[in-house]
């Protein structure tokens, strides 16, 4: 039987609680706890200390996760990765209020990324806020604040989605990407609808889901969250990515597309991307080491330090998606990450 | 099977729900007047260890056992090592933690290394249930040690390394390509094979790389 994180599931998820001392007083932290009555915290001097330690199993650790919470020091804002797509904005920029996600999918970056599978929270978002509102002085801001994590899926925990919210609800010039893959939207219901805040739902097949997206919801749950975001008058991304190149590719995501349009109303979308898979070289070779598995061991092609599908099968990727795509959405509402040569 | 081992002393100051919790067909409470010399666990069994916290450190908090060591600091047993989300020790063999080194010596004589692990707990039902849950993740898991390709791929990445008069690069490609075969079809013998059928005759290293690229071609097409 398949089980997807579910808000009562996360929330008896953490079986241990470590907390840096520097995190000790803050009032997220005592917010955070009060959250999870059923764990038994643990303070440690540096939260390092238990999140890079050597020797640790990630994929063993994704099963039973430790939830840590810490201070974040400085950079909060950081330029967004070649890797990723930047949606035409002058100023992508993203920014790590968690590291590490609930769900398990086996193609995530995260596994390349970081030491360990526990879960980690800074607990200081007012530091990280002050730095936007200082940049924002400066030039508008795109800021995609659940790139490393799911803050969606973290919400009944941390109740940080309603902060920022709070905040883009203040500040204009500020545009907030919150990327998902949780269908769960009782979170998402409580938030003020903004037109500066863009929940963008990761969408894939179910075949996809199924092998390789563990712990996540089917699609069909995902699209009746994609549905209420949409009927709330809310933005709303679709985000086919990443693509994998599976047996019966040309099928599983022709059938997909018509599945998803059949459901969602394309005019009521904001935009939608789309892209294949692509991971840094120094993240696979650490993926290949905790997790081998067909999507660490595909035989990829490296360019300028990135591994992805050859030339010849993103093309014939993304002209698929290309193709069925535009029969929905017109072009000025759909952004390819183009493979990098 | 998970054998969640400890002295009876030990045992005794375990909350009776917990030893009840852990009696069922995956998990087994064995107390170490239990392990004797006949005791003949199959190799897919793990043990886990459990042992009071010794003096100075922290009573709430939970440690995985890592390495051994005798006063001098020298390693007892230094490939005492498993995953695990708890923080580290290092247990310095002296009086308190006598029975720890008791008992895995006498589990050691059963389980290798990377099925055996040993954490110091507190008799605190929520952390032993956490340490549970932790262990029975790590029992389902293969040894970490344990390569991912079996006896006949490493045969056939054997075989295909002197066909394709393969250097060390070419060796660890190939080697990639068959784990990815591995995960990927059901029966990578026969892909290769029907690779090789249509494989024209190797005979130098330059050849070699030409077929390589072939058979990453077609691995990514299979």
């Amino acid at each position: 039987m398949r089980h997807s994180v579910n808000t009562a599931a996360l929330r008896k998820s953490f079986s241990r609680v470590y907390i840096e001392e520097a995190a000790l007083s803050h009032d997220k932290t005592a917010r955070i706890l009060s959250n999870l009555p059923d764990v038994t915290p643990v303070t440690v001097k540096d939260y390092k200390h238990v999140f890079n330690r050597p020797g640790q199993n990630a994929a063993l650790q994704k099963q039973a996760p430790a939830l840590i919470l810490a201070v974040k020091k400085p950079p909060y804002l950081y330029a967004g990765a070649p890797v990723c797509q930047s949606f035409g904005e002058a100023h992508f920029t993203y920014t790590s209020c968690a590291m590490n996600c609930p769900y398990d999918c086996e193609y995530c970056y995260l596994q390349g990324m970081y030491p360990s599978g526990d879960v980690v929270l800074y607990v200081n978002t007012e530091d990280i806020f002050a730095e936007v509102r200082r940049v924002l002085k400066e030039h508008p801001l795109y800021l995609c604040i659940s790139f490393d994590t799911d803050l969606t899926a973290l919400e009944p925990v941390t109740g940080y989605l309603k902060d920022w919210a709070g905040l883009a609800a203040e500040e204009p010039g500020l545009t907030l990407e919150v990327r998902t893959k949780c269908a769960s939207y009782d979170s998402v219901a409580v938030l003020p609808v903004l037109r500066n805040m863009i929940f963008a739902y990761t969408l894939s097949p179910d075949a996809v889901i199924r092998a390789f997206e563990h712990r996540t919801p089917s699609l069909e749950r995902r699209l009746a969250a994609v549905k209420q975001a949409i009927h709330d008058g809310r933005q709303v991304r679709l985000c086919f990515d990443p693509m994998l190149h599976i047996p019966d590719f040309a099928e599983v995501y022709g059938t997909f597309f018509d599945q998803v349009f059949s459901e969602i109303d394309a005019e009521a979308i904001r935009d939608a991307s789309v892209g294949t898979f692509r991971i840094g070289a120094d993240y696979l070779k650490r993926m290949r080491k905790v997790r081998p598995s067909e999507i660490s061991y595909y035989p990829y092609t490296l360019s300028d330090g990135v591994y992805q599908y050859s030339p010849a099968e993103n093309t014939t990727m993304l002209r698929l998606a290309r193709e069925k795509l535009l029969a929905y959405l017109p072009s000025d509402k759909l952004f390819f990450w183009e493979e990098m040569t | 099977m998970l054998y969640v081992c400890a002295a009876s002393e030990t045992l005794s100051r375990f909350p009776a729900d917990f030893i009840q919790l852990n009696r069922d067909s995956q998990t087994d409470v064995l107390t170490l007047e239990n392990v004797t010399p006949d005791f003949r666990p199959s190799p897919s069994d793990a043990a886990l260890l459990l042992a009071p916290v010794p003096a100075g450190m922290p009573e709430k908090a939970c440690f995985r056992v890592v390495r051994l060591t005798d006063a001098g600091g020298r390693d007892r047993y230094p490939d005492l090592l498993t995953a695990s989300s708890f923080p580290d020790a290092v247990l310095h063999y002296g009086p308190e933690t006598a029975e720890t080194v008791a008992l895995y010596e006498r589990l050691a004589s059963h389980f290798p290394p990377e099925r055996l692990q040993v954490y110091l707990c507190p008799g605190d039902a929520e952390i032993l249930k956490a340490v549970l849950s932790e262990a029975e993740a790590f029992v389902s898991l293969p040894a970490s040690a344990e390569p991912v390709l079996n006896a006949s791929e490493q045969a056939l990445l054997t075989s295909l390394c002197g066909q394709f008069y393969a250097s060390d690069a070419m060796k660890e490609e190939l080697e990639r390509l068959l784990i990815y075969l591995h995960f990927h079809c059901a029966d990578p013998t026969e892909t290769v094979s029907r690779f090789m059928k249509d494989c024209p005759p190797v005979r130098n290293r330059k050849e070699g790389k030409a077929c390589l690229a072939s058979f990453r071609e077609y691995c990514s097409l299979t």
